[in-house]
C-alpha cells in the first residue's frame, strides 16, 4: 500500500524532474534556440527570460489541460496560441510596469515568447493529454530547465565576453583586457551553446549510467538472488563437486541415476 | 429562401474560440488597469532622481519645433535653476548596417554647458553596445560648451580637425557611440534654438 503510494507520488512528480534534467528543453530537446542565443548575452537577461517563459508555460499548460475536452480538435492550435498569447502579453504588461530596464533589454524577444516552440510543444504533446496537476508540474519542470540553461549560458557568455556576472563587473579582468567580445556576439553564442550541449549530454548520460548500475546492484542485493536488469531472476546452476554428490542429489529427488 | 446548413461542429468551434478570446480580453483589460504606465509621470520621476539639484519649473511646448533627420526631441523641461533638461530619441544613427535604433538620452544643459547626461532608454547588448552609456564614456561630454557642436548640420557626424567636438568611440560599439553623440548634438541644437541662439 505504502509502496503504491510512493510509486504514484513518484509518477506524479516525474514530469517535474525530467523537465529540468532528462528532457531539458535547451540542451536535450534543442527547443527555443532563437531566444536562447539572442538573450543570453548576460546572466540576468537569461534568468528573466527563463522565468518569464516558465510563468507562461505553467499557466498555459494549466489552462490547456483544463480545456482539453472543450477545445475541438480541429482548432486546437489556434486555441493554444490564443491562451499562450494571453499569458505572454500579461508578462509583458507586468515587466513593463515593474521591471522597465529588463523589459527594454529583452525587447522583441519578450513578445516572441508566444511563438516559442517549447510552449506549443508542451501544450500539444503533454497538457492536452494529461490532467491539470501533471501538466502544471511539466510546465514548472520544463520552464525551470529552460531558465537554468539560459542563466548558465548567460553567465558563461557575460563572464567571458564582458568580464562580469549578473551585472557585477570584475574590474581587474576588464582592465587586464581579458574579456573576449566574441562571446557576446552571435558567433560566441553558438560556440558556447554547442560546447554546453556536449558537456550537458555527456554528464546526463554518465549520471543515467551510474543510476542504472546502482539500480542493478540494488536488485541483486535485495534478496540475495541475482537478477538481471529487468528484475528477472538469473537461474543458478550448481555444479556438484563429485560424481557421488550428483548421484546422492538425484536419489534425494527420487530420480534415476 | 435557401436554408443555411450550419453543422453542430462549426457552432462548437465558434463558441470555443469566442469564449477563450472573451475571457482573454477581460483578463488583459483587468491587468492593464493595474499595470498601465503613465510615461509622463515616469519621466518626471526619472528626471527628479537624475537631477536632484533643482525641481522642474516648466515644460517647453515643442509643437513648432523642427527635428533633424534621424533624431526627435521628445521633451524639454526647464528647471528652477535655469537648466534645460532635454530628452532626445535617436531613430537612426547611420544609414547602413546596424543602426543603434531606439536610443534615448537625457541631457542637462545649463549656462551653455553640458552639466549631466545619461542614457534614458535603450536595448543595447550588455557588455557591448551598452558600454556606450557608461560614465567613463559619457564623461567626455561633461563641461563641453554648446559652441563645440555644429548644430547647423543635421545628422552628419563631424570630422575631426574642424574645431568641433568628436567623441572617442567605444570599441565594438561604434553605432551606439554615434547614436549617443547624435542625441547629445540634437539636445544641444534644441537648447540653442529654444534659448534664442539660432
Amino acid at each position: 500500500m505504502a509502496k503504491d503510494a510512493t510509486r504514484n507520488l513518484r509518477e506524479t512528480f516525474e514530469p517535474l524532474t525530467s523537465g529540468v534534467f532528462k528532457n531539458n528543453a535547451t540542451f536535450r530537446l534543442v527547443l527555443g534556440t532563437c531566444p536562447t542565443l539572442a538573450v543570453t548575452t548576460s546572466a540576468i537577461n537569461g534568468l528573466s527570460m527563463g522565468l518569464a517563459t516558465t510563468f507562461v508555460l505553467v499557466c498555459s499548460n494549466a489552462i490547456v489541460s483544463l480545456l482539453r475536452n472543450f477545445i475541438p480538435r480541429k482548432v486546437r492550435i489556434p486555441a493554444y496560441i490564443l491562451v499562450i498569447a494571453t499569458f505572454s502579453t500579461l508578462v509583458q504588461m507586468i515587466m513593463r510596469k515593474w521591471l522597465p530596464d529588463l523589459y527594454d533589454s529583452l525587447g522583441l524577444f519578450l513578445s516572441l515568447v508566444v511563438v516559442n516552440c517549447i510552449l506549443l510543444a508542451r501544450a500539444e504533446s503533454f497538457a492536452s493529454l494529461n490532467p491539470v496537476l501533471p501538466s502544471v508540474l511539466d510546465g514548472i519542470g520544463i520552464g525551470l530547465g529552460f531558465a537554468f540553461s539560459l542563466t548558465l549560458l548567460g553567465m558563461i557568455r557575460e563572464f567571458l565576453g564582458a568580464g562580469a556576472l549578473f551585472g557585477y563587473e570584475f574590474t581587474a579582468l576588464v582592465e587586464a583586457g581579458l574579456p573576449m567580445t566574441i562571446f557576446i556576439l552571435p558567433a560566441g553564442g553558438f560556440l558556447v551553446y554547442g560546447f554546453m550541449m556536449v558537456i550537458y549530454n555527456a554528464a546526463v548520460k554518465a549520471v543515467e549510467n551510474a543510476l542504472k548500475k546502482r539500480a542493478e546492484n540494488k536488485n541483486n542485493d535485495n534478496d540475495g538472488v541475482p537478477k538481471n536488469k529487468n528484475g528477472e531472476q538469473i537461474p543458478l546452476i550448481l555444479e556438484p563437486e563429485t560424481g557421488a554428490d550428483a548421484i546422492e542429489a538425484l536419489n534425494r529427488e527420487g530420480g534415476d541415476a | 429562401m435557401k436554408k443555411v446548413n450550419v453543422s453542430k461542429e462549426s457552432v462548437r468551434i465558434v463558441v470555443c474560440l469566442g469564449v477563450i478570446a472573451l475571457v482573454a480580453s477581460l483578463l488583459l483589460a483587468v491587468v492593464n488597469l493595474f499595470t498601465q504606465v503613465d510615461e509622463a509621470a515616469e519621466l518626471r520621476k526619472a528626471i527628479g532622481e537624475f537631477y536632484a539639484e533643482a525641481e522642474i519649473a516648466s515644460e517647453v511646448d515643442l509643437k513648432d519645433f523642427e527635428n533633424t533627420d534621424g533624431t526627435e526631441v521628445l521633451n524639454v523641461f526647464v528647471a528652477e535653476d535655469g537648466a534645460y533638461i532635454v530628452l532626445t530619441h535617436v531613430a537612426k544613427a547611420d544609414k547602413v548596417g546596424y543602426n543603434a535604433e531606439g536610443v534615448s538620452m537625457l541631457v542637462i544643459i545649463k549656462d551653455d554647458e553640458i552639466v549631466k547626461l545619461s542614457g534614458y532608454s535603450h536595448s543595447e547588448t550588455p557588455g557591448l553596445g551598452a558600454n556606450a552609456f557608461k560614465d567613463k564614456h559619457l564623461d567626455q561630454y561633461i563641461g563641453l560648451t554648446t559652441d563645440r557642436f555644429d548644430v547647423s548640420e543635421g545628422e552628419q557626424i563631424v570630422a575631426p580637425d574642424d574645431g568641433y567636438f568628436t567623441p572617442v568611440k567605444v570599441t565594438s560599439a561604434t553605432y551606439t557611440t554615434n547614436a549617443v553623440f547624435l542625441a547629445v548634438k540634437a539636445s544641444v541644437r534644441a537648447y540653442v534654438i529654444l534659448t534664442g541662439g539660432m
